[in-house]
């Protein structure tokens, strides 16, 4: 007997209520024996997670068993109770579901997995065993700690994401949700929460890494009225999704670190600017405001203490400029998204001409969990410059995708291969990608490098939103480059000539050279005209577009003078810079290349070796990829 | 009293020469009163005046939208229409901007044009003429753009702008009342509009225009300086390749080159029978999936070159 939602919303209408309020939450969801947990982030979701958690929910049901499925405040104990949650981080793996109290953890669940889990975990008190994640020695991990992706983590941030149901705050109140709040308007002034910022050294997470407390000590001082906070949701970078995983997987937790921001810098509206590419963020976020306020923790008299705060959401429309926080601002006040000159900082002048806070989701993440536990705290991890954690999303050749968060200070080594996995196929490294289009590419002799704001940008690259791209053999740098470039060219607003014509006039140097008409000295020439471009352009966008080519040009020179002089892709991506051959040696005859070729450029007849007809060959790399005797390179 | 005498008489023939000039212009330029006669999308209008003053400022004396970036001194060409009858020879200033073809036509300047008789006119709409405009790269003025004229139908494209049916134009109210009070309304007002048309047609712009007293060039300025937005109406299934980066370096645009023999559009493009529009987008946030695909807003991944032709197969056999 499936039973609805039972209780009444009592609005919190003092802070020391949350204590009593938690403990209520913490019951009902303790009420449940076992809980199974589904993951409903996006990239689950598109694997099939809702379809299991469907199949789940009926299973249950049909074996005479009460499943709750939203908490019970009132009643006894349950036998079981299944719930979504958010991102665990650990996409490739998905759909993944969890089991508590046991933490049981499985991997790759698809609806017809559903009866034995359900027989393993109720009736057997056992586990499947196929479903567990299986280590590269054979072995299996019963539980996340035991996971290598997971044992290697510091999940602070991302605590709550693959934990609890990111739909139902009550579950988020259970977790310490709203404490810090609870805290700041009972024991701390708007000055002593500016201060505690200050002192934990958290800095912009979304790729500034301005100290955030500074950020709030500004405009706490402004004079202008009303004041505003704006969460930057626009993560715009291509490879990073940190922002989605937070807002789908715990959205309480940005909501209550505006709520936060906005009492100690005396706020009055604040903004979510999400990017449109996150329908289900957007849905996520739109149920947990409302939530938020009928407990009167968003609106007028927040929590009785007679300070007002709200909170709306307005939606991007696809503009990667428009995460540059004046562009945010202009598209919010209804004007194409370009960037403006900073004549008076945003924290004097900002949205409509007034004090602004602009801060990015992650930094307000961290916000609830820096007051609940003390600056000094946070101060006690990572580096001298760069405190606390950071999220990034570890994409490309690699074995373990997905999500993670890490200790600042970590090393990409770590990161990479402990944490990561390695290379699919035990391939060799090439190469990583930080900090999106406005960073760089490293090298192998920088594995060992830790990484943090500073160092990062010290060697050519920067720390950016957090994400990180791992490249093998397969990956052509000037390939990369010339990605990168595009994606500026395509995105600039078209103000400032050096970037709208010194992209397009780096992107056709980067043409010419992809298809083999480079010359030596396009190289001096796109160096020049990167540091030209730095100069010269009024945003962020501008300024750091040449990054991706300066790295590239400091660390594998080699490849582009492969490229220039002898007309060869080393990586074998640039189309009319490399053939595919037969190797005649390890050729068996089989023809397997020649039935599968899509444009018959192959010759073969049985018994003889195979040829490769170069005009007609479109380089698409089927024949390499169906040999079994690797006789084409 | 030598000096003065020179003096004198040079000052008599400057004052005999002015009034000779004077009456001469009130007489003799004088070119007594001229018919108009304008055909437009609007409709035909005719209306008398003066003779003697250019075409542009008399049409705009009259409430009509020409555009005319310089004013009329002639340099930017974008005053073009098309003159029947009445307007005399083509002036060496009016060549510059007009090509051959269009001077068989009749096209001349506004601004250059002088009324001198009865004149008859075709001035096309202000939205296509805009639209050729930003269309065409050319550096040659001439070839800057032009219109052509279709019979009684007054368009410079072959795409008529279609007119709104009284549940549109609710719905378009609707729309634009939920967020007019906002101070920045107009990109919430898009959204809406995308959602409910699933596209941002010219005939709904052109009423937010009208609703919001904005102009129509801003409106059009917003909705193509974001991606997410498509002036041209889209497929049944919209089938958008992420090219992040983490979906770059596994493949995506292998993918993208997989789907355009078999669709038979580039990407960015729509088939010809509406069912799909082929597009691209610069990451959804699945690069553990990479790479991924979306049909409307449905998320696929991994995707590889041999899942392609699956897919459309089985979009088409859904479809039916």
């Amino acid at each position: 007997m499936e039973q609805e939602i039972t209780t009444r919303v009592t609005p919190i209408s003092a802070p020391s209520e949350m204590t009593a309020m938690r403990e209520q939450c913490k019951d009902a969801l303790d009420r449940r024996k076992t809980t199974f947990r589904v993951c409903a982030g996006t990239a689950c979701i598109a694997g099939g997670s809702l379809d299991v958690y469907e199949e789940l929910k009926n299973q249950i049901k049909q074996r005479g068993i009460d499943v709750d499925v939203e908490l019970l405040f009132e009643g006894g104990e349950t036998e079981a109770g299944a719930s979504k949650s958010g991102c665990h981080g650990f996409c490739q793996m998905g759909p993944l579901v969890r089991i508590e109290p046991q933490g049981t953890f499985y991997n790759k669940v698809k609806v017809d997995d559903v009866p034995n889990i359900i027989s393993a975990t109720l009736e057997d008190q056992g586990v499947v065993e196929e479903l567990l994640f299986e280590n590269q020695d054979g072995s299996r991990a019963a539980t996340e700690k035991e996971v290598p992706f997971y044992a290697g983590q510091k999940r602070i941030v991302l605590g709550g994401c693959g934990t609890i149901n990111p739909e139902d705050i009550r579950n988020y109140f259970a977790v310490d949700g709203y404490q810090a709040l609870a805290k700041c308007l009972q024991d701390m002034t708007p000055e002593d929460v500016v201060e505690e910022m200050k002192k934990s050294g958290l800095r912009g997470r979304g790729g500034g890494g301005f100290p955030a407390g500074r950020k709030w000590e500004s405009a706490a001082k402004a004079t202008g009225r009303p004041k505003y906070i704006i969460c930057n949701a626009d993560e715009g970078d291509p490879g990073a999704f940190m922002d989605r995983s937070l807002i789908e997987g715990n959205p309480q937790s940005v909501i209550e670190g505006m709520i936060i921001s906005a009492y100690g810098v005396g706020a009055k509206y604040g903004v979510v600017y999400v990017r449109a590419e996150y329908p289900l963020a957007v849905t996520r976020l739109f149920l947990a405001l409302d939530q938020a306020r009928e407990y009167g923790l968003l609106g007028e008299n927040i929590m009785g203490s007679g300070f007002d705060f709200d909170i709306e959401v307005f939606q991007g429309a696809g503009a990667f400029v428009c995460g540059e926080s004046s562009a945010l601002r202009a598209s919010i006040e209804g004007l194409p998204g370009e960037p403006t000159a900073k004549y008076d900082h945003a924290t004097d002048k900002g949205l409509w001409e007034k004090p602004t806070v602009l801060n990015n989701v992650e930094t307000f993440a961290n916000v609830p969990i820096i007051i609940n536990q003390g600056a000094d705290w946070y101060a006690s991890m990572g580096t001298e410059n760069s405190k606390g954690t950071k999220v990034f999303s570890l994409v490309g050749n690699i074995v373990n995708t997905g999500l993670i968060e890490v200790e600042m200070g970590t090393t990409l080594r770590k990161i990479i291969f402990d944490i990561g996995g390695g290379i699919p196929d035990g391939k060799p490294f090439k190469a990583v990608q930080t900090g999106g289009p406005s960073g760089g590419c490293l090298p192998a002799d920088k594995l060992d490098m830790p990484v943090d704001f500073d160092q990062l940008k010290e060697v050519g690259s920067m720390m950016g939103s957090g994400g990180m791209i791992v490249m093998d053999e397969g990956a052509c740098v000037v390939n990369v480059a010339k990605y990168f470039i595009e994606f500026c060219n395509d995105e600039s607003c078209g103000k400032c000539i050096s970037c709208r014509d010194g992209s397009a006039a780096l992107l056709n140097i980067l043409e010419r050279i992809c298809e083999g008409e480079g010359r030596e000295e396009d190289l001096e020439t796109m160096e020049d005209l990167c540091h030209c471009i730095d100069d010269a352009s009024m945003c962020g966008l501008g300024t750091s577009l040449p990054n991706p080519v300066l790295s590239t040009l400091h660390y594998f020179r080699d490849e582009y003078l492969a490229h220039i002089k002898d007309k060869n892709c080393p990586a074998k991506v640039c189309k009319p810079l490399f053939t595919y051959e037969v190797i005649t040696d390890n050729c068996k005859k089989c023809g397997l290349c020649f039935r599968n070729c899509p444009s018959d450029a192959v010759i073969w007849k049985k018994k003889e070796v195979a040829e490769i007809i170069q005009d007609k060959c479109v380089k698409c790399g089927i024949c390499k990829e169906v040999c079994k005797f690797d006789a084409v390179e | 009293m030598e000096t003065l005498l020179p003096i004198g008489i040079i000052t008599a023939i400057l004052f005999t020469l002015t009034v000779i000039l004077l009456i001469a212009d009130k007489f003799l330029v004088s070119y007594g009163d001229c018919k108009v006669s304008v055909a437009d999308e609007d409709g035909d209008k005719e209306f008398t005046v003066q003779g003697g003053a250019t075409l542009l400022s008399i049409l705009i004396d009259q409430g009509m939208e020409i555009p005319a970036s310089c004013a009329g001194r002639g340099s930017c060409g974008f005053c073009k229409l098309n003159v029947k009858s009445g307007g005399g020879d083509i002036l060496p200033t009016e060549e510059m901007f007009i090509s051959k073809d269009e001077q068989k036509r009749g096209t001349r300047l506004a601004c250059q044009v002088k009324v001198k008789e009865d004149i008859e006119l075709f001035v096309p709409d202000l939205i296509s003429t805009v639209k050729g405009m930003s269309e065409s790269d050319a550096f040659d003025t001439r070839s800057k753009w032009t219109f052509e004229r279709e019979g009684n139908i007054q368009v410079a494209d072959d795409k008529k702008t279609p007119k709104l049916d009284r549940k549109q134009r609710n719905q378009v109210l609707d729309i634009v009342d939920k967020h007019r009070d906002n101070p920045g309304p107009i990109l919430p007002i898009l959204h809406d509009v995308s959602a409910t048309f699933n596209y941002l047609p010219e005939a709904v712009l052109r009423q937010v225009s009208k609703e919001m007293d904005m102009p129509l060039s801003k409106i059009f300025r917003i909705a193509t300086f974001y991606n997410l937005f498509s002036l041209d109406p889209i497929g049944k299934y919209k089938i958008t390749v992420c090219t992040g980066t983490a979906c770059h370096v596994r493949g995506a645009e292998g993918i993208i080159e997989a789907f355009e023999p078999l669709l038979g559009v580039k990407c960015g493009e729509t088939t010809e029978d509406m069912m799909f529009t082929l597009d691209e987008v610069r990451c959804i946030g699945c690069c553990g999936l990479a790479p991924v695909l979306t049909v409307n807003e449905d998320v696929q991944g991994p995707m590889t070159k041999k899942k392609v032709p699956e897919l459309v197969k089985d979009i088409k056999n859904n479809a039916q």
